[in-house]
C-alpha cells in the first residue's frame, strides 16, 4: 500500500451538527468513499460542515462531491460549510475553479 | 501470511469481520478489550488493527496512544471501527495516526474496498476437472 494514496471521510456529529472529516489525500482512490458519506449526511436533514483541518489533498473528482452535496442542501434550505480550511486545502479550491462555489458563505 | 487484530467487544462485530475477511489471505487475531488488544499487539506485531472505538479496560483512543508510544508498535496501521461518534473522537484518533474509519454496521463493499489496500486477496480455488 502507497501510504500517500490513504485518505477518506468520515461523518461524526460536532455539538449537534452534523460533520464531514477529511482526511489524508482524497482522490479518486477514495472518491466512493466520500460519495458515501455525502449521501449519508445529505439523507440526515441537517447542516453540514466539513473539516478540512487533516487533509493533505484533494483531487478535482471529491470537490466535485462536495459541490453536488452543497447543491443538494441548499435546494433543502440547509448549508454546506468548509471549516478549518488550510493554505494547501484553499490553493487546491482556487487550482480547481472551485473557491468560489465551496468558500462562499 | 499477513496477521490482522480484530479488536471489539461486541462478539457479533468481530464474527462478522472475521466473516469479512475470509476474502483476504490473512490469520486473524481477537480482542475483546483494550487491553487484551495492546498486549495481542505487542505480542504479535500484526500487520493491521481494526479497533473499536468503544471497549472496557481501554477504549480505542487509548489503545492507539499506547501503540503509538511504543516504537515497537507505533507504525502498524489501524482502522478504527465506529458507530456515529464525535468529531472529537475522530481528530483524536486521526492525530494519533488512524489510517481509516468503518462505520458500523459495516457495508460489505466499503469493509472489502478498505482491505483491499492492506491485504491480498485470498487465492482462487482452482475448478476441479471432469477428466
Amino acid at each position: 500500500m502507497n501510504e500517500e494514496d490513504l485518505g477518506g471521510a468520515v461523518v461524526c456529529e460536532d455539538d449537534g451538527t452534523l460533520c464531514l472529516v477529511l482526511h489524508g489525500n482524497v482522490t479518486t482512490r477514495c472518491a466512493a468513499e466520500v460519495h458515501e458519506a455525502a449521501c449519508e449526511v445529505a439523507v440526515a436533514g441537517g447542516d453540514v460542515d466539513v473539516c478540512c483541518e487533516f487533509i493533505d489533498h484533494v483531487d478535482v473528482t471529491c470537490w466535485q462531491v462536495l459541490v453536488a452535496l452543497r447543491r443538494v442542501l441548499e435546494s433543502r434550505g440547509k448549508r454546506l460549510r468548509l471549516t478549518d480550511v488550510t493554505d494547501g486545502v484553499r490553493e487546491d479550491l482556487h487550482t480547481c475553479g472551485l473557491d468560489r462555489e465551496l468558500l462562499a458563505d | 501470511m499477513k496477521k490482522v487484530l480484530i479488536a471489539d467487544d461486541t462478539q457479533m462485530m468481530r464474527q462478522l469481520a472475521v466473516a469479512y475477511l475470509g476474502r483476504f489471505e490473512c490469520q486473524i487475531l481477537q480482542a475483546e478489550n483494550g487491553r487484551e488488544a495492546l498486549d495481542l499487539a505487542r505480542r504479535e506485531a500484526p500487520d493491521l488493527i481494526l479497533l473499536d472505538v468503544s471497549m472496557p479496560e481501554l477504549d480505542g483512543p487509548e489503545v492507539l496512544r499506547a501503540l503509538q508510544d511504543d516504537p515497537a508498535t507505533r507504525g502498524i496501521p489501524t482502522i478504527m471501527m465506529t458507530g456515529h461518534t464525535s468529531k472529537r473522537i475522530v481528530t483524536q484518533t486521526i492525530r494519533l495516526g488512524v489510517r481509516a474509519y468503518l462505520t458500523k454496521p459495516f457495508k460489505r463493499d466499503r469493509f472489502d474496498r478498505e482491505m483491499r489496500k492492506w491485504l491480498p486477496p485470498m487465492p482462487a480455488v482452482p475448478a476441479v476437472s471432469d477428466a
